[in-house]
This record gives C-alpha cells, structure tokens and sequence, in this order.
C-alpha cells in the first residue's frame, strides 16, 4: 500500500466517523444524506478510482478495498461503491465526469438491459430489481452487454419507471424500468466485460462487509466487559470468550481473502478470488451477526443501540451483486469433476495467473 | 480502537514455482512406479522409504544450516513443499516432527554438540524424534505434569509416564518435558526438556490403538530413565518458554487445513462435470474456506520467515482450519449420497477416504492445542481474559 493510500485510509476513517452518528445514519434511512455526501465527495472517495483528468487519483482496486472496507466499518449510508464503479466505468470510456451521486445497473443474469435501434435513435429496455440509491443518483449507468466489451447508457433517474424500495438496512434499492428510453449519453467500452464490472462491485460489496464485521467485533469487545452479570462481567465467562474468539477468527480470515482478492481482480482469474471471498465473507456473516446478537442480549435488539446499522447492512449486502449461493456455485462449478491429482495445482494457482 | 487481528497480505514469490513443480513432479513418479500410490486414508504414514527419498531431494531440514546437514532455503521453500506434499497425502509421518518441531528447537535452545549430534541425522531421515507432552492426567493444562527428573550425579533420573505420544515406536529419541523443581508459586517454573534415548533401560514404549484400529500412537514409561547433564535441552528450569516456541511452529502450518485434502480431492473428481448446482455450492464454499486459511497461512509463513513469532495468528489457524476439516468431512458424506457417488464400486476410494477421514477427524479439534484452548489464546488477544 502506497503512502497516499494510507493517508487516504486515515483522512477516510476520521472523516467517516465524524459524519456516521448513530443520528446521522437512522435520518439516512428516511432521506438522502446531502451533505454528507459533499463532504465524503470533497474528500475525493467517491472518484478515486477515476484517471486524474476525470477528477480522480486511478487509485488500483486494491486502494478502493482498503477505503470502503472503512466506509462498512461506520456504515456510511451512500453509493460510494457504487459512484466508485460508475465514475471508473465513465473514465474508461471518455465519458464526461458527472459530479453527485451515482449508480450502477446491471440487469440480471436472466434479464440484461438491451439497447435498440441505431445511432442516435438508439432507445434503452430492461427492467430491473433493486437497484442502489436509484432515486438519489445524479446519472444512472446502464451498462448494456455486447459482444465484446459493454455500452454505458447515462441515463436520469426521473426517466425510468420506478418504484421506491429499500433493503433491510433501510438502503434505497430502487426496482426501475424502461421500455424505449433515449439515453443521455452513450459510450462503448470494448475491453471491459459485464462480467467484470460485476466482479469489482461484488469486490466492493465484500470490502464494506469487512469493515462492517469489523465494527461487530468491537462492538462486542467494547459490551462486553461492560455489562455485569452474575457479580462479573459477561467477557470474563468462558462462554462468551469462546464465542468472541469464533467470531474473530471468522472476522480474520474474511479480511485476508478480501484483501487478496483485491490485489487480484485485475488478473485473468479475478472473478475467481472475488468469488471465494464472497462464500467466505457471507460464512463470516452468518458466524458474527449470530454470535455478536447472542452476546449482546436484548440491548443489541434495540433500535437505540448502534449494533442493527452494521449487522442489517451485513445481511443485506451478504447477498448483493451477486448472492452468496451463486458464487459458491461458480467457485465449485470451476472445480467439480478435477482429477483428484490435479485439484491441489488448480488450486494452489487461484490468485497467481497474472 | 479496533480489534482485528491483520493478516498481512503476502505472496509467494515466483522462484517457489519451480521448486512446488520439482516435488509435483517427484510424487507424479511416485505414483507412476507405484511407490505411492492415490491414498486411501487421510491420516499421515510412516514410509521410511519415503522419508530417505525426500532427504536425498533435501526436503527435509530445508532451513538449517548445511553445517548441521541442512540446506539453507527459506521458511517459505519449505513452507511450499509442505504443502505439495500434504496435498498430495504422502507418507512423511517419521520425518515430520523432527523436521516441523525438533529441528528448530534444537537449533534455537540446543547446544553446539547437541546440533551437531543429532540434526544431521534428522536431515537424513534416519534420526526420529518424537514429543513427550501429554501425560495421563495432563492433556490440555500442561503444566500440571507429574513427570520428574531428580538430580543424580552426571545427569537426570526419570520418573514419570508420557501418553498419546505419535510414533513413539518408530523413534530414537523423545524430547520430554518434566519437572525439574517441585511446584512453586508460578506453576511455569521449574519445568525443563531432557533429551531421551528411547533405547535407554527403564523405557517401556507401549502401543495405543486409535479408534481407527491403527497404531500410531503410544504410552511412554519412564523408570528412573537416565538422562546425562549434555542432554538437557536449553537451560534447565526454561522448559515452559520453550515449548510454547516450539507448539507456535506445530499449530501454524497447513496440516491444520489439508489433513483430510484427500477426501476432498477425490470426492471433487468423483462428482464429475455434471454435477448438480447444490453440489457445487457446497464444494464451493469448501474450497472457499480452504483458499482463505491458505492466505492465512501464507501470511504466517511470511511472519516466521521475517523472525516474529505469530502465535496468535497460528491460534486462528489452526481453529479455523481443524473446524473446517470437521464440517468438510459432513459436507462430503451427505455430498457422496445426495448425488450418488458409486462409493462401492467405482468411486471405492472416496468411500474409504470417508470413513477414515470420519474416524479421524474427532482428533483435528484436539491434537496440537485442542480448539477450546485455541479460543482461550485468541479471546486473550481480545483483552477479553
């Protein structure tokens, strides 16, 4: 990690705890947190991983790990990661930088967004399920497959159909539509596949996860020793030692594999790395939500105690852009059926095809 | 304030390749010759051919000094051939404490003539050691040992019993801790490792059959065993700091996670191409959890190549991966039925793999530190005891 990242590591942390009060994060759930956004924007987060002449730093992914791993740590309730994906997508396409808010559409794997027609009158269908921070975002970035590489169609919220709908952390996940809509913008992007911009925002997804285990952990590190029970603190029983030790071995072991996967996204078999993070990432999830809930009793049930703004966003993250059962299916897929002597090797390489 | 313990993110560097192909391409032969064939249990095997062949490659004392027969490559050389060879289920039982354990130790507490004494044989594959902790009513709480040394003129009187130690019977000498000074206040002291030649009158080594019905390990009985004054291992009274060094390097290397590799492997390639979404899912997050303890592991590796001595991080490891061996074996038993695997015919091995990886897998959980104690090392970390 180069001496910038760190520094912007640590100007990322001070500024997203200041900003992520416990009052703070429950008005997010009813309205867009405006300047909170222009704060974190003028800190330059949100477009790092943009070229310097579209107003970033091309920051490696590996730095925008490290950064939204902070942002899940205070559960900063905007589309960082999103506006992250989107500005880098619009840097390598040309597209003019937009400022604000912005996110991402991908479609399904089911159901891609598709463009028709030619040249100007090219018209944008597709539908989609929750859709992050749709309502909020400056541009929309449909991103359209094709045969090689993707189309960026920048597209205004306001002109899809929408219906306003959020996910259990009380994040916008929007369900918009579109049957024939001119987009704003169009740019074609030949060496990037959808594919891969699925990985970077799965990449992401588990970034903020790790942050938001790691908030658990001293959550429940801090109660603890705090809360008397039976004449003594709950973290001098056993019991609970046991549990907290689970959970951050769990804790652990998800920060490794995020890490490496960051360092490898840009190899051939990125996808692979982002995968098993995910399957190793949503174990973790399921371990620490668990743990951290039981060891904390009824206060941790309480909307008043700041517990629910990490593990809500756990669960629901657990299992966007792409859920967790899909990616163990395509970890497992890429294996099955490996002569038993040629499984170590395949293995042993995950990570290292550069 | 935060808690996390890091795991540095660490790679192996390229020149490792080539070595990592020199022993894939040694158990190809293996099992081309027939030598070693596919295995058919997860458990680790005395082949004393085995163990001489990989001395004459210089696999084994890899990072000692080639004064003492070694041949100085680094921790992460041997860190790489560890796992090829783990991975591979090769029968390395004689050689692999003396090589993980005994070797550093005696390079770190030992003296001149105690290196040059005995790791050259090490080296060679033909010096056995094994490790004299456990005892009848000392498992877990260690240091609760019986076992004593008296002082006698020239040397040590033993008087004691050792239980559950692996391969006993196959080896030359056993490095025993005991008691060297009643206990006093601080119940870590006066503990002291002598250097026991298991051909000395008074030993009687004994076999323990497993619940698999093997023998591997044994009872050690120590009747006024003696032991001269040269063969005290570090200082006398410093026994308790040097065993908790040498169970750093026991807990920290990928036996934790590729004990039971094999059932793994062929299950994988007993299921097919073919096989179902479920099944995939289910290998996936097996092979999830397999690659980030690897990671893990790697960052150790790093850690003890660099000197610092990462025992808390080995305490994850070895948690995380002996549970993870546990929920394999499951996953693989309702896998093999779920989608039919011919256990009985055609995919015969898997089916013994499982019942041996069945059998053994109770043990994963409490050889080495068993996980409770793990738990106990990382809640400390916490600040929590």
């Amino acid at each position: 990690m180069s001496e910038n990242t760190t520094m912007l590591i640590e100007a990322a942390g001070k500024m997203f705890a200041d900003l992520c009060t416990r009052q703070a994060l429950d008005a997010a759930e009813s309205a867009f947190p405006q300047t909170m956004w222009a704060d974190i924007e003028a800190g330059g987060f949100p477009a790092m991983l943009a070229s310097e002449s579209d107003g970033g730093i091309a920051a490696a992914p590996s730095d925008a790990v490290a950064v939204l791993r902070v942002a899940g740590r205070h559960s900063v309730p905007l589309p960082l990661a999103e506006t992250m994906v989107a500005r880098w997508l619009m840097s390598e396409a040309s597209v003019a930088p937009i400022a604000g808010p912005l996110t991402i559409a991908l479609g399904s794997e089911t159901q891609r967004w598709q463009l028709k027609g030619r040249g100007r009158n090219r018209t944008l269908h597709g539908r989609e399920d929750a859709v992050a921070w749709a309502r909020d975002a400056k541009s929309i970035v449909v991103i359209v497959p094709k045969a090689k590489g993707v189309v960026l169609c920048m597209v205004e919220p306001s002109r899809f159909e929408s219906e306003a709908r959020r996910n259990i952390a009380g994040e916008p996940r929007d369900r918009i539509a579109a049957n024939g809509i001119v987009p704003g913008a169009v740019a074609a992007l030949d060496n990037i596949s959808i594919d891969k911009v699925l990985c970077m925002a799965a990449l992401f997804r588990a970034a903020l996860s790790v942050g938001a285990l790691g908030q658990v952990l001293d959550l429940c590190v801090k109660y603890t020793p705090e809360r008397i029970q039976f004449g003594r603190p709950l973290s001098r029983l056993q019991a609970i030692q046991q549990q907290l030790a689970v959970l951050a071995g769990s804790v652990a072991a998800s920060a490794a594999i995020t890490e490496a996967a960051g360092c490898t996204v840009n190899q051939l078999d990125g996808k692979l790395m982002v995968a098993v993070a995910r399957s190793r990432v949503a174990d973790a999830i399921d371990t620490a939500t668990g743990i951290a809930h039981q060891v904390h009793g009824a206060i941790g049930f309480a909307r008043e105690y700041m517990l629910h703004f990490s593990t809500r966003r756990l669960w629901a993250w657990r299992d966007e852009y792409g859920a967790a059962v899909a990616w163990r299916e395509f970890v497992g897929r890429t294996f099955v059926g490996t002569p038993a002597d040629e499984l170590w090797p395949a293995l042993a390489a995950v990570g290292s095809n550069g | 304030m935060t808690t996390e313990f890091h795991f540095p993110r660490a790679e192996l560097p390229e020149s490792i390749e080539k070595l990592r192909q020199e022993v894939r391409d040694f158990i190809a032969e293996e099992r081309r010759n027939g030598s070693t064939p596919r295995p058919k249990n997860v458990g680790m095997f005395v082949s004393f051919d085995f163990t001489r062949k990989l001395a004459e490659r210089g696999w084994i004392g890899m990072t000692w000094p080639k004064k003492y027969g070694g041949h100085e490559r680094s921790t992460l050389e041997r860190y790489a051939v560890t796992e090829e060879l783990l991975s591979a289920g090769a029968p390395v039982r004689a050689h692999w404490i003396p090589d993980r354990q005994t070797g550093p130790l005696l390079l770190k507490f030992g003296t001149e003539a105690q290196k040059l004494k005995y790791l050259p044989g090490i080296a060679a594959g033909t010096c056995i050691f094994s490790i004299g902790l456990s005892e009848p009513n000392s498992g877990s709480d260690l240091a609760s040992l019986r076992t004593r040394a008296d002082k006698v003129e020239g040397g040590w009187k033993i008087h004691g019993t050792k239980l559950w130690n692996s391969n006993s019977h196959n080896a030359h000498f056993m490095i025993t801790l005991c008691r060297t000074e009643p206990p006093g206040e601080d119940r870590h002291a006066g503990i002291s490792q002598l250097i026991v030649d298991l051909s000395s009158p008074g030993v009687t080594v004994r076999p323990i059959i497993n619940l698999a019905g093997e023998h591997d390990f044994n009872e050690v009985v120590l009747d006024g065993v003696f032991v001269a004054d040269d063969q005290v291992l570090g200082k006398v009274g410093n026994g308790w700091n040097q065993v908790s060094a040498e169970l750093a390097y026991e807990r920290s290397g990928p036996e934790r996670w590729l004990s039971a590799f094999r059932l793994l492997a062929e299950l994988t390639e007993s299921l097919g191409k073919k096989a179902s979404a479920s099944a995939c899912r289910q290998l996936g997050q097996m092979f999830s959890h397999l690659l980030s303890l690897r990671q893990m592991s790697i960052s150790i590796a790093v850690m003890l190549q660099s000197g610092s001595a990462p025992h808390l991080e080995a305490a994850i490891v070895k948690d995380l991966g002996t549970c993870f061996e546990q929920e394999m074996v499951r996953v693989a038993r309702d896998l093999v039925h779920a989608e039919g695997v011919d256990i009985h015919g055609r995919h015969r091995l898997v089916g013994e793999l499982l019942d041996h990886a069945q059998m053994w897998s109770v043990i994963y959980t409490v050889r080495g530190g068993a996980k409770e104690i793990m738990r106990g090392v990382i809640a400390r970390g916490l600040g929590l005891r």
